[in-house]
Parts: C-alpha cells; structure tokens; sequence
C-alpha cells in the first residue's frame, strides 16, 4: 500500500481510509495519550492554515528546534502541506551555529518547543525570520517580543480560516510533488561538518526503502532519535505515514527503556546504541541477580546461542529442541517481556553493524535484529 | 490583606528566649526571604507558623482566620505547606506515593470506601492522581515517578519534598532552606522553580535561606533575624544597606555605621 506521494498526500490518504486508527502517541502526565490520523489531520490542518494567516507559502521554510513529540511532526506536515520544506535542527544546537543555518536556509518562522529554543533562536537574531511559535509556555510569561506566538493560537487562527474556506487545505495538498524539497536536516552530521542537508520527497522514499516496513499498519514503532536526523524521517515519518504504523513519543528521553516495556512496540527501528544498552543492562542486571537467576542465565544463554546457530544452519535437531523450549518458555520469553520485546515483529539497526557479541547475545534470547543500511547521505543512526 | 499575618509572636524555650516580639506579614503573591545567622531563630518562626511549636505570646493569622491555636494538620488544611530543612520524605516509598501522601488533607473518602475502593474512593484518587501528574511535570520529575525516594540524589529528594509541599496546593508555603547543600546548578534549577511556583502558581512564599546571592535575586521583600528580634524588614536594596543587618553579619567593628538599635543579648 505504500505509495511514492508527497507527506501530507499520505497523511490525507492515512485519514481519509483509517480516520480512527491510531497516528500517533505520547506519553504525557503518566498516561499514553493517543491521536488519531483524523485527528492528526486536523491537527495538521490547523497548524497549516495558521501558517497561511502568517504568510508562509510554497517555497517556505520552517524551522524546528526541540525534543521530539507530536507537534514537531504537526508543524513539520504544516509546513510541507503548503508546499513548504522543514528545517529539522538538532535540539542541542549552539546559538552561534543557528543563526548561520537558519541563514542559509531562509527560515520566516520557527516552531521552538519551550524558552530555551526561545531564548537561542533570539539570541541569534536572523533579520529574516519573522515569527517564532512556542509549544511550552513554562518560563515564557514575561516575553513580550513581537515575534513570539502561542502555537495554540496559531491553530485557532487556521481553524478560523478553515471555517472561511474549507477546501483549502486540500487544495494545498493536492499541487504538491514528490520532487519538492521536504526536509532540510542541521546538525553535527553533514560532510561538511554542518552545513543543511536537503531531501526531497523521493529521497527520503528511498532512505526508508531499506527497512521493509511494508504490511505494518497498525502496529508500533518508537521514536528514538531526534526528528532532525535523516534516519528519524525515514522511521517516523516516511515509513510511519506510507505504512500507516503508529509513531510513540517516549515522555522524556530519560523515560524510553521504561516506556518501551510498558509499549512493547512490533516494530524495532533502533540504533546499535540501543542494542548495546539492552546487552549491557541484562548482563549488569545478571551480575547482580539471585544465585538462582544467575544459574538460569548461565544454562541457558549457551541453549539460545546453540539453537540460534543451528537454525542459521537449517533445523533444530531433536535433542536441542526440547532444552530450547524450555529454555524459551522459563527464561528467554520472560526476559524479552522485562525489555519490552514481547511483542517485537521486525526488529533492525541502522548506521554501523552491530559487534559479534551484541548481535549473539541478541539471536540466542530469541531477537533477530537485521541490518538496515539507512544512511543514504550521512550515518543517520550515529551518536 | 496579607496572606500570613504574625504579630508579636515571643517564644521562650525555659530561660532561652527563641523569639522576642517578631512581627511578620506576607502579602498575597509575594515572595519573601528570612535570613539572620545561626541562631537568630529563623527555623523557630517558621515552626511557629506551621504549629510544631505554641508560641508564648503573639498572634498568626493565615488569610485573616487566626490560627495560633490549630493543630498543624488544621493549618494544612486552611492552606499552609512547608519543606524542612533536613528532608522529611518516607524513604521507603515511591516519588509518586510521598506525593499521594502530601494529597491526603484534600481526601473525602474515609477508610471502609477507600479500603473496599468503590465509587467515589476510586473517582477521588484519580483526581488526586491528575494534580500529582500536574505536579511531577511542572516540577520535571515524571522519570522518577516510580523510583524509591531513598535511591535519589539529595538534589532530587529536595526537589520531591517541594512537590509534595505543592500537593497539598497551598496559599502560603514555607520554605527552610530549599537550596541547602546542593550545587550551583541544583541551586539554579531550584531558584528558577520557586519562581514559577510563586509566578505561575501565584503562592506566596515565605522561605529561609542562607545563600544570600539567591536571597537577594529572588526575593521581593528581606526580613532579618538577629537574636530572636527582627532588625530588618524591606526591600533587597534596603536591607542590605541597613546598618544594623552589617553589624549582625560582619561584627560591629567591621559595619560601616555604628548600631543605633540597643542589642539583646
């Protein structure tokens, strides 16, 4: 069902054939909360048209600075509905290498999630950019700058213009191409050491070629890394939109490996740094366990590594197959179940391989992790 | 009319004298420092405000209703909060339930509802749970929500006590040197918390603290403490220009002007 269409084209498709299905979802005040892609729609349409009210049009670039959560991808698909293309800046960008970017670029507006965006895309003071709209408004109340604004009356603005005319959106949507710029990516990455990367729609299709995510509707993904990152765009845009799979916002960063326990996503798009954290937890977490947990790792780790082996070698032999089951049933399930890779379906890496010993450590708990070369432009999956 | 009202409070421990007629007012939305050197009785006022201590003579009114005689639980419940200055939190139980626990003076459910957890027990401590959440993330602690109190850094426990404080959604809140022991940058994230409590959440707030850097930044208004007598009440500026206030912390001969007041040993 994946289609090469422009994000908003997808996102239009997504809401028009599964409104109630579930787009996105974010843990906030302890609860997941979730968003459906009609809602996401309406979301997105609201950011868009508040654009519109703003003067943002086709050719424009909007600027992102923050940790990632839903309405950075909102105002991302705002700003490519009209035509635009979003600027994804790493959120621990220094003010001094900002105003550069945000130069070169030519961003007029610029979503920050909270006062420390605020502060740095105002210390910056890029002549060119004309508004800067905040998510948070913690620390921000004494802020009188005419630039500044409430992302949620930019939305009110677009939900008004909406009422106006409300064919515009689609309109907007429907005279975009796959050969247009989407997504400029700013951050300690690019060749040249930071100057913008640029994708287009085709671009970012074929980075996300590569991780065979096709056939996943409906299932769940996390968002690990920041938004500005290509590899991020491939995951949690492009596959989550062309798929249909829903994108999970962890509450902090602090919080994933909890989150991803209580999610048990089916789908695993992840950098071998998380592969390593998992490896390296469960052996300091064993180090530490009851001599009789610790004798149940020892038994049957080898049981895991043998039966992972002999499967790559074609069948189980006999013998093996009833010490695996039970190693299985007792000892690895349970485990994958505490790491919040219960339900896992497809899980990969992206960027470097993982080492020999991570990769099987992973096979004999019953995880095959494969390799998706995500890194058409930069090694979008690094640290 | 002031928030917290304290006239001419005297508090005698046998012969010592903690406190000698100390006047104290907090207006609504304000933010005020007490600060003296050791000794000068600062956590003895702040005790008889919150009613561990009965005070010899002298009124305190929270909100005008006069409260010298309530029981510390009656004060909580009309409003006042306070942190100590050696953390008070259950070490055994979880961020989320010492914060629970700082909700139980707003529980209207009693102990056969709660235990049996029907109807409105269960509606209740979903409320309960919510102003929690709101506090967990206005304070940027939703990553410890589960975690043991006693396993945290004592940065992170201080901060856990002010959200607890916070459950209890008061007007005025007590503060005994929120900022005691921790480094510059704990410092500064809590400086700029007790500014968003007083701002956003609009409680005024009373606080003792000895970091006078932070004193002098965040406070509206400065109340000094020297021998159980109030010697100083004003604004930043003025209080660190009054020259009682230099002799009291750098000794008469160093104080530029001499002493006026007649001093109480």
């Amino acid at each position: 069902m994946s289609a090469l269409a422009t994000f908003p084209q997808l996102l239009v498709r997504n809401a028009a054939t599964f409104p109630s299905g579930v787009g996105v979802r974010e843990k906030t005040h302890g609860i997941w909360q979730e968003h459906s892609w009609a809602q996401v729609q309406e979301r997105v349409r609201a950011l868009a048209l508040g654009l519109v009210a703003q003067g943002f049009g086709r050719g424009g670039v909007l600027a992102v600075l923050g940790d990632n959560r839903p309405e950075w991808l909102f105002a991302e698909l705002a700003a490519q509905a009209l035509g635009g293309a979003c600027l994804g800046v790493h959120p621990d960008v220094e003010p001094a290498a900002l105003g550069p970017v945000l130069e070169a670029c030519g961003a007029t507006v610029a979503l920050a999630e909270g006062q420390e965006q605020v502060d740095k895309l105002l210390a910056c003071g890029v002549p060119g950019l004309a508004r800067i709209v905040w998510c948070r408004p913690r620390g921000l109340r004494r802020y009188q700058h005419p630039s500044l604004q409430a992302l949620s009356l930019l939305e009110e603005q677009g939900r008004e213009l909406h009422a106006r005319d409300p064919g515009r959106f689609a309109r907007e949507v429907a005279t975009g191409s796959v050969d247009e710029l989407a997504f400029l990516s700013a951050g300690p990455h690019g060749p040249d050491g930071g100057a913008p990367l640029r994708f287009t729609y085709r671009d970012l299709a074929a980075l996300a070629a590569a991780l065979h995510a096709e056939g996943a509707r409906g299932e769940d993904a996390i968002s690990f890394l920041p938004l500005s990152w290509p590899g991020e765009q491939a995951v949690s845009v492009q596959a989550a939109l062309a798929c249909g799979f829903c994108v999970n916002f962890p509450e902090s960063p602090e919080t994933t490996r909890a989150d991803l326990h209580e999610l048990g996503p089916q789908l695993l798009f992840a950098p071998p740094r998380l592969w390593e954290g998992v490896h390296q937890w469960t052996l300091s977490r064993m180090a530490a366990a009851a001599p009789f947990n610790q004798w149940m790792f020892r038994a049957c780790l080898p049981i895991g590594a043998a039966a992972a082996a002999a499967r790559e070698q074609g069948a189980v032999p006999p013998s093996l197959r009833l010490r695996h089951l039970l190693a299985e049933l007792f000892f690895f399930w349970p485990l994958r179940d505490r790491l919040g890779f219960s339900r896992v379906r497809r899980a990969s890496t992206g960027g470097a391989p993982l080492a020999p010993e991570v990769a099987g450590f992973l096979a004999a708990i019953g995880l095959t992790v494969s390799h998706a070369p995500v890194s058409a432009a930069a090694p979008p999956w690094g640290e | 009319m002031s928030e917290l009202e304290v006239s001419g409070l005297s508090l005698r421990f046998g012969g010592v004298t903690a406190l000698r007629e100390v006047s104290f007012s907090l207006a609504k939305g304000e933010l005020a420092a007490i600060i003296g050197p050791n000794g000068a009785g600062k956590t003895s006022l702040l005790n008889c405000i919150s009613g561990v201590y009965r005070p010899q003579a002298g009124r305190v009114l929270l909100g005008g209703c006069d409260i010298t005689t309530h029981k510390p639980h009656q004060r909580t419940r009309l409003g006042l909060a306070r942190t100590f200055q050696n953390i008070a939190l259950f070490k055994q139980m979880t961020v989320l339930e010492n914060l629970l626990v700082g909700r139980h003076c707003h529980q209207h459910t009693g102990l056969v509802q709660g235990g049996l957890w029907v109807g409105a027990a269960a509606r209740e401590e979903e409320a309960h749970r919510a102003v929690v959440e709101e506090i967990l993330s206005f304070l940027e602690i939703e990553r410890l929500r589960r975690q043991r109190v006693g396993a945290l850094a004592y940065g992170l426990q201080k901060r856990v006590e002010l959200a607890r404080a916070l459950a209890l959604e008061p007007r005025v809140l007590l503060l005994d040197e929120p900022m005691a022991g921790m480094n510059s940058s704990e410092k500064e994230d809590m400086a700029r918390f007790i500014l968003d409590i007083n701002e956003e959440r609009g409680v005024s707030i009373a606080m003792i603290e000895h970091d006078m850097g932070v004193v002098m930044q965040l406070s509206h208004r400065v109340c000094v403490l020297d021998f159980g007598q109030k010697i100083a009440d004003g604004t930043p500026e003025q209080v660190q220009a009054h020259p009682d206030v230099q002799a009291a912390y750098l000794g008469k001969d160093l104080a530029s002007a001499p002493s006026a007041a007649p001093r109480v040993a």
